[in-house]
């Protein structure tokens, strides 16, 4: 057993030897200009590439007989977490003349959006279930800092251009922005990944009043288990 | 099990098998250079007194601090129009009528001198509530860097859309984990801090028996997670150790002598206490059982490494604070709540400092204390929150005049935490006894914070509205060693749909023009990591250019990633 440990360590001290011979030689410019991220070569989870190597932006998943991708900025693949991999011939997706595909019964839930005959709250839930079925496909929250960014992802700029809400919902403003009953912009507020809180202004439409409407706990879509391949 | 009172050892050479084998199965060539490079530090482990010391303490603004309302442009500054037209009520006049909440002037003089700087790109604005901090400013004790944040590659507006960018930008938990472990494109295994620890603590520290290298006034954090697992942290409370349950203050109902863990008292505590500590003392062959030992048995002894570290600190007293018993208050007590207007004669004047206070009054007694720790070189970390300002954040209209808000509060708590802090450093090495081999520059503090906040407000009223999720943002570092009267970095212009902010947005989200590595480099180096090995704390580093160059093109977004500017501590 010592012998092997010793042979391991002698072979692992040469393979050291040779990289930092390498790495820091005298042709080792010392100072190098820093690298521009046009050509990176190396995947972002590649244990055999070095580590200071460029990872390549997220790939964009294949999307046959769509065309080609709309402008804007598509993050996904959370450390090389694939999105859910879907069958978008299935019956609740519905291809869209522009190549975008809505998701039908999630758009059919925020139909309910802002009806003045349910409660406020059921708004947030409502909401909280689109942006929690966008998670379960996309394996993250959409990257949003601002209400606008959400409705972006929501609405086909995601990597499979997969809409959760019609774009012409009445509930989303001319300015690109998803707002209550009371035509206040919803605040999106991302507290990590896969925790999006969504707050309401409220009757007085003041945020950070005693009747702001919002739900502490992520509403829960669905568990893995009941939410099949085809996105069902 | 086995004997008691019999620890398990393990032999250098048995560490150093134990590495490799695992760093073979595991890692890949990339975690096995990294351990080997780490475990060059185990060779040098011989170590038995402190020498040279130095203490690096991070303290992280949780929930990200506005902070262009920290350190804004002054008068004449490029980007002082750009403040004023964009900030809404978030702008804060340099002169408003009354005066008496105005921005504090502070000129850079890195910026003053720099032939490259824009005219008047020197000038500087502190909040309001920080003008004790431009005394320090001032006094050359702090310096800034602006916009830094988390970056994978260098990044600009333009190649927004077209190369990697970190994870969940945006999101509070992802941006405070890719701050602290400063590789925000793979999946969480170390902190930057914990990576420091790694390599120095063997060739620094006393070895075995004394405290861990990492120690957290804010919990567990990520700043400080070992890479290799072989500095623990250890979380200490403002009032010191974390002790057992159920023993009294300081096992008063159980020890007649603190210090001395086998001083049972004769009672049922001290029975209770003597049978906890020899069953603690036994050995196990299974790991579990073992390492649950060793972690109680490690917590014992830190809890008297530490209580004689504080004890010895408050020795130290204060000249003129006074509690309501007539007795001094230690010196460091003394200054932290007379910094905070609290009547040292009051019954709680310990009590009601805020938590930031509290937590630099106890780094402050392990820093004064340091000899009976074994550290020469000491990592700390502490944290306040409260910054996510999206409402009551405080602002400034024509009509309504200036009305504070939370970040007046915090800047306030800020202000006085770390005044009182730098004046106990400043004030230790004219102790006697404490100070003997400290000196002012012995320690740096360094800001970290999620990121920073839009430039346009999210409301029209100066008292509800507040600010939203942005990126790159500004920080501080304070010390003896900091090149301070200087503002590094780069400070963009704020226009919400200019060069500087991500596209898609019209609310102004600086991208950063500084890496959180580039950073945080010279905070490594000034703890003695070798040039050689600054690779090894922060792999991502060398997409960047080197921290410590300057002699950029202010119009130029290329010329300024390609000339870091970050070169923020002296003698390294």
């Amino acid at each position: 057993m010592k012998k092997f440990i010793f042979i391991a360590l002698a072979l692992l001290i040469a393979v050291e030897v040779i990289v930092l011979a390498v790495r820091f030689g005298p042709s080792k410019d010392a100072n190098p200009a820093p690298v521009q991220a046009s050509g990176p070569a190396q995947g972002m989870d590649s244990e055999s590439s070095p580590a200071s190597a460029l990872p390549t932006a997220a790939p964009r998943l294949p999307a046959p007989n769509l065309p080609p991708e709309t402008t804007g900025v598509i993050r996904s693949e959370f450390f090389g977490l694939k999105p859910l991999a879907l069958d978008l011939e299935a019956p609740v997706f519905k291809q869209q003349d522009d190549g975008r595909v809505l998701k039908t019964d999630v758009a059919e839930q925020l139909n309910d959006l802002n009806d003045p005959e349910k409660e406020p709250v059921e708004d947030i839930q409502i909401l909280t279930s689109a942006v929690a079925s966008y998670r379960q496909i996309f394996r993250e929250n959409p990257i949003a800092g601002e209400n606008r960014e959400v409705v972006e992802a929501l609405t086909g700029n995601n990597p499979y251009r997969m809409m959760f809400i019609d774009p012409t919902h009445p509930a989303i403003n001319s300015d690109n922005q998803l707002v209550d009953r009371w035509n206040v912009p919803y605040e999106f507020h991302p507290v990590s990944r896969d925790h999006m809180e969504i707050r309401s202004a409220g009757v007085d439409q003041q945020f950070g009043t005693g009747d702001d409407i919002m739900i502490e706990e992520p509403f829960e879509f669905g568990s893995s288990e009941n939410f099949d391949e085809s996105g069902q | 099990m086995r004997n008691p009172n019999k620890k398990i050892e393990m032999s250098r050479r048995g560490f150093l098998a134990r590495s490799a084998c695992a760093s073979m199965g595991v890692g890949g060539v990339v975690n096995t250079l990294a351990h080997m490079r780490l475990m060059e530090g185990a060779l040098a482990n011989t170590v038995t007194n402190i020498s040279d010391y130095k203490a690096a303490i991070v303290l992280f603004h949780f929930g990200a601090t506005d902070s262009n309302n920290m350190l804004m442009p002054g008068s004449g500054h490029p980007a002082r129009s750009n403040y004023e037209n964009n900030r809404g009520v978030l702008a804060l006049p340099l002169s408003s009528p009354g005066g008496t909440n105005d921005p504090h002037p502070i000129v850079a003089d890195n910026l003053a001198t720099d032939p490259a700087a824009a005219a008047g790109a020197e000038n500087f604005a502190l909040h309001p509530e920080l003008g004790d901090l431009k005394t320090m400013f001032d006094d050359g004790d702090l310096a800034f860097a602006a916009n830094v944040g988390t970056l994978v590659v260098p990044t600009t507006a333009a190649t927004y859309n077209s190369v990697p960018l970190p994870p969940q930008l945006f999101s509070h938990s992802d941006q405070q984990n890719q701050w602290q472990s400063s590789i925000p494109d793979k999946p969480f295994q170390s902190g930057w801090s914990g990576r420091i620890a790694d390599l120095l603590n063997p060739a620094w520290n006393i070895p075995d028996g004394k405290i861990s290298m990492s120690v957290s006034l804010s919990g567990i954090n990520d700043n400080q997670v070992s890479l290799l697992g072989d500095v623990s942290q250890y979380s200490v409370t403002n009032n010191g150790a974390i002790s057992l349950n159920g023993y009294g203050t300081n096992y008063a109902n159980a020890l007649s002598d603190a210090s001395n863990p086998t001083s049972y008292i004769r009672n049922a505590n001290g029975r209770r206490l003597k049978a906890f500590q020899d069953i603690m003392n036994y050995t196990h062959d299974h790991l579990f059982e073992e390492n649950y030992n060793v972690v109680v048995r490690r917590a014992r002894q830190n809890e008297g490494f530490i209580g004689n570290a504080f004890s010895t600190a408050n020795g130290w007293l204060h000249p003129s604070a006074v509690d309501n018993n007539g007795n001094p208050w230690g010196f460091i007590e003394g200054t932290f709540i007379l910094q905070n207007g609290i009547n040292p004669a009051s019954g709680n004047a310990l009590n009601n400092l805020p938590s930031l206070s509290r937590q630099l009054i106890s780094i402050a007694k392990m820093i004064a204390g340091r000899n009976s720790l074994g550290n020469s070189r000491q990592l700390f970390f502490c944290s306040y929150g409260g910054h996510d300002t999206h409402q009551d954040q405080g602002g400034y209209s024509n009509g309504a005049g200036y009305v504070a808000g939370d970040l007046d509060d915090n800047m306030a708590t800020l202000n006085n935490a770390l005044k009182a802090f730098n004046d106990v450093m400043k004030a230790l090495p004219s102790e006697p006894t404490l100070g003997a081999d400290f000196n002012y520059n012995d320690f740096i503090l360094a800001s970290h914070s999620d990121f920073n906040r839009t430039f346009t407000p999210n409301g029209s009223n100066p008292g509800s509205s507040g600010s939203d999720h942005a990126w790159g943002t500004n920080v501080y570092m304070m010390g003896g060693d900091v090149s301070g009267k200087n503002v590094f970095g780069y400070y963009p212009n704020l226009n919400p749909t200019g060069n500087w902010t991500t596209p898609g947005s019209s609310r102004g989200r600086w991208v950063p023009t500084s890496a959180v590595e580039q950073f945080s480099a010279p905070i490594a180096k000034w703890l003695g990591i070798a040039d050689t090995e600054i690779g090894t704390i922060f792999p991502n580093l060398e997409r960047f250019a080197d921290p410590f160059t300057a002699g950029y093109d202010p119009t130029n977004f290329d010329s300024i990633l390609a000339n870091a500017n970050m070169d923020w501590i002296t003698g390294i």
